[in-house]
């Protein structure tokens, strides 16, 4: 009983360590074309799949994007790529033409917004 | 007990009368109450302590005389015109100097003791918009219309059940985040994590399944499809199983009786189901799921939404099952699960002019069939040598048409028109015994709804008429009902500063049977606080008891059914008490919601399974008939990402059966559900296990010689528990869990399996589940 208490504790420190030790934490605010609540949806839904990205969030008002990443993992540039292979504009770097045609008509067209 | 007791219930003082009444659980059920009563404590406390800075800050302020002037408008998109709105709801955020705006928008509203301070304004059919005032002078508030509340982003993490605080009628939403959380192949399994509502097997042959709200039986509460009344009847037999899981946007519960608006029915509640809409972004363009059981059943859902222009846009959903399969868990030769498959269409069209009209038409096609009993090569015992076995075919077609008149400079003027004409046909057997239906229905309402003077005094008026004709032959002897309803309603809300609101509705319908039927009703909802809140209702309701589609189950048994006299409609009272109070704790948000609903029966249609072991007698209830049910409902989210929720009920329902108060049967009298969800911090993975605890509940009587010697009175208590995981990848999501993971199944579903067609067979006295451990897994692909 109490070594697998132990084991459990070990294994539990291992698993904090690992998450918050060795990452260096910083934070980048980038320019997008988001228009609405399904943009923001895909934006963060994407990026949270992008290696080294911890947490991503839109403003839908400013269209800017927060995102919180590793900087051992990635760097702004190759964040805003994936913004821009996701269908969006990324500060000066202009969306993926095919991965804009694929967006829904809310994302493309600022007239089509309701 | 009486009515004003009930309330008296929800304050400590008063406790020991429900622990009285139910002596037998006194143990359990105190120690909630008393857990429960010392929190309340507290939150009086506070409130209390509220109402006294409330007191105290009062003089300060009305000495300052400094008054905020300003203006409410709204702004017409279309034209770039702006136009006053009178009557607009102005008032501080703790609720201070409330008042309203004149006939030009304009208002003055004196100063709190402290700026900067937060300023509400609310407008019904507004977005209720919230400025922070930092200095004194002249303010302009330009409203957005709700209708616009689609393109606006909600960007606190969703609850996957809401309880509004808003709403004066206690509703309960589920949204697609909590249907997502049982495996919900249809509307029967969408209930799994929602204390209010309990689904339970009809029986053990035909896999059917029927709702419970407030300890009454499924019947008594009105299921409606995007507020059209659509499983009445023949239709509702089976119906739960007809909607399937990802056709649903999400479902409101509201519990007690809901508005006259609805018709005369729902006496515990109405449960209304949204379905995907093709002019929301948020439904995607392209859909796939593919569902699949251990046991064999599996599941295809596609959509596919088409906008055509920025006008017109639509939506096909395609929804099929198959369960191929023969499952018999217990040994006992029946299925645990009908065999049999399912297709089921919905296509849908969206017409907005741009301005004034807006028009919807729907159509819905479903054939299902079930086949369920003794297995193939069970030892045939029937008359001619066959095997016992149940055949249950619907067919379904429904159409509907809505068509609104709106006026985008008044969002709270509008003209709503439905029509609405089904056919369903139903063809069964159960063993030797039959029955086929036919039900066709016509339905058409309008809606007319404005203010008075102001925008707090709403009111609305309408028109309906229901046509329905039920040719019902059991055992082949024909009986055929005609329904010719028209009926009129108007309905008036008070709404003061968002803190009171009334609405009272009466309604008046010539039912060619039964005359005259008269229906008020009303609830009403004051804010203590922006977080604690009162709810009360009452209204009256009248139904049509269809004596052979409302008690399907006693077809699965050899009892006779015995109907000693002519059977009357059924009316009843219901009056129910709820209050909601959210709050943090440990900075993370928590609710906790109490609500009190009492049921009584003024006229009843009596199903006796108790007073003859050898039929079931049907009449009019002469005595006392009653619902009472108690629930609390605790939400918490205890990590982050980690959401718990506690709930705990108790229903106490009885009727008279030939002179005896006593238990309704396979009502459990107390139920307890606890479900924890948790989600990763980036979303890829998502948890829920929920875990529920079903009390006693009272049985009917049986054989004395009935298998195994006389049978118990009372079946046992017993836990039920499902697990699920949800992994998100970028282009799909993979899901898979285990229902009933403790593989509890009901001891002898079916009595004297062996001998079905003997005259004590008996596959209805369900507790239960019948069928045990269901593991499954499933895939969907979106494509917005």
């Amino acid at each position: 009983m109490k070594n697998i208490r132990i084991s459990i504790i070990v294994l539990l420190a291992f698993l904090f360590s690992s998450l918050e030790g060795i990452a260096q934490v910083d934070t980048v605010k980038i320019a997008t074309s988001s228009l609405c609540s399904t943009c923001k949806k895909k934006i963060e839904h994407d990026l949270s799949f992008e290696k080294g990205v911890k947490k991503s969030e839109v403003d839908i008002d400013t269209k800017v994007v927060t995102v919180i990443y590793d900087s051992k993992k990635t760097n702004p540039d190759k964040i805003r790529m994936a913004i821009t292979k996701s269908g969006y504009d990324a500060d000066s770097l202009k969306a993926d033409p095919k991965a804009f045609n694929r967006l829904p008509d809310c994302c493309k067209d600022p007239d089509a917004h309701h | 007990m009486k009515y004003y007791q009930f309330i008296g219930t929800l304050f400590p003082a008063s406790t020991g009368g429900i622990a009285d009444e139910s002596s037998h659980y006194r143990g359990k059920a105190e120690c909630k109450w008393n857990f429960l009563s010392r929190n309340f404590f507290r939150f009086r406390t506070l409130i209390s302590s509220f109402f006294l800075l409330c007191a105290l800050g009062n003089p300060l302020i009305a000495n300052s005389q400094e008054l905020l002037k300003g203006k409410v408008v709204d702004r017409d998109n279309v034209s770039k015109t702006e136009n006053e709105l009178p009557g607009a709801n102005v008032y501080w955020i703790d609720g201070s100097f409330p008042t309203v705006t004149d006939e030009h928008g304009n208002f003055s509203i004196s100063l709190p003791d402290a700026l900067p301070a937060k300023l509400i304004v609310s407008f019904v059919g507004f977005q209720t918009d919230t400025i922070l005032v930092e200095k004194q002078k002249k303010i302009k508030v330009i409203l957005k219309s709700s209708v616009e509340l689609q393109g606006v982003d909600i960007t606190a993490r969703r609850e996957a059940v809401g309880i509004s605080t808003i709403n004066p009628i206690n509703i309960e939403k589920i949204t697609q985040k909590e249907l997502l959380k049982a495996a919900c192949c249809n509307l029967s399994e969408a209930f799994e994590t929602s204390p209010t509502v309990n689904v339970a097997y009809k029986d053990a042959v035909t896999g059917a399944k029927e709702i419970q709200m407030l300890g009454l039986s499924g019947v008594y509460s009105q299921l409606m499809t995007e507020n059209i009344s659509s499983m009445r009847g023949i239709s509702g037999i089976y119906g739960l199983a007809f909607i399937p899981g990802p056709w649903m946007e999400s479902i409101q519960v509201t519990k007690g009786s809901g508005s006259v608006v609805n018709g005369y029915e729902s006496t515990t509640g109405q449960i209304n189901i949204e379905l995907l809409k093709p002019d929301v972004d948020e439904t995607p363009r392209f859909y796939l799921n593919l569902f699949r059981e251990l046991n064999g059943n599996s599941e295809i859902n596609t959509h596919f939404k088409r906008t055509i222009n920025d006008k017109l846009s639509s939506i096909l959903m395609l929804h099929g099952n198959y369960m191929g399969r023969e499952m018999d868990h217990n040994g006992d030769h029946f299925k645990d699960v009908p065999t049999g498959q399912q297709f089921n269409l919905y296509n849908r069209w969206q017409y907005h002019s741009g301005n004034k009209l807006e028009s919807q038409f729907g159509l819905k096609l479903l054939t299902d069939r079930r086949e369920g009993g003794q297995l193939k090569d069970a030892v045939a015992t029937g008359p001619s040598g066959q095997i016992y076995s149940t055949q249950v075919e619907n067919k379904r077609a429904e159409a509907f048409l809505k068509v609104g008149v709106i006026y985008p400079d008044k969002p709270f003027k509008s003209i709503g028109n439905i029509v609405n004409v089904s056919i369903h046909d139903l063809k069964s057997n159960f063993g030797l015994k039959s029955y086929d239906a036919t039900q066709k229905s016509f339905f058409i309402q309008s809606i007319y709804q404005n203010t008075f003077a102001q925008t707090n005094h709403q009111y609305k008026f309408g028109l309906n008429y229901r046509y329905d004709i039920t040719e019902q032959k059991y055992n082949n002897q024909p009986l055929q009902i005609i329904e010719n309803i028209p009926g009129v309603f108007a309905e008036y809300t008070y709404n003061y500063i968002d803190k009171l609101t009334a609405i009272a509705g009466v309604r008046e319908d010539y039912h060619n049977n039964y005359g005259w039927i008269f229906t008020p009703r009303f609830h009403a909802k004051y804010n203590l606080t922006d977080n604690f809140l009162v709810r009360l209702s009452a209204g009256k309701s009248f139904r049509v008891a269809s004596l052979y589609s409302d008690n399907i189950s006693v077809m699965a048994s050899s009892k006779a059914l015995k109907i000693t006299e002519d059977i009357l409609p059924e009316r009843a009272w219901n009056y129910g008490f709820n209050s909601t109070i959210k709050f943090t704790f440990f900075d993370r948000e928590a609710s906790l919601s109490g609500d009190i609903y009492r049921t009584d029966f003024i006229d009843q249609l009596i199903v006796d399974a108790y007073s003859d072991s050898s039929s079931i007698l049907f009449y009019n209830l002469s005595g006392k008939s009653y619902s009472n049910s108690i629930q609390f409902t605790f939400n918490y989210e205890l990590l982050p990402r980690l959401d718990v929720r506690l709930a705990y009920k108790l229903d106490d329902v009885k009727s008279t059966y030939l002179g005896i108060l006593q238990d309704k049967p396979l009502v459990s009298r107390n139920k307890a559900l606890g479900n924890i969800a948790y989600t990763t911090a980036n979303e890829h993975w998502k948890f829920d296990y929920t875990l529920i605890w079903d009390g006693q509940k009272k049985l009917p009587v049986t054989w004395e010689h009935a298998d195994h010697g006389q049978l118990s009175s009372y079946s046992p208590d017993f836990y039920i528990m499902h697990a699920q995981v949800t992994k998100v990848f970028r282009k799909f999501e993979l899901y898979g869990g285990c229902e009933n993971l403790l593989d509890f199944t009901q001891h002898q579903p079916v009595i004297n399996s062996d001998n079905p067609f003997s005259n004590e067979f008996d596959a209805s006295r369900i507790w239960g589940p019948v069928d045990g451990r269901r593991v499954f897994a499933g895939f969907r692909y979106k494509f917005q």
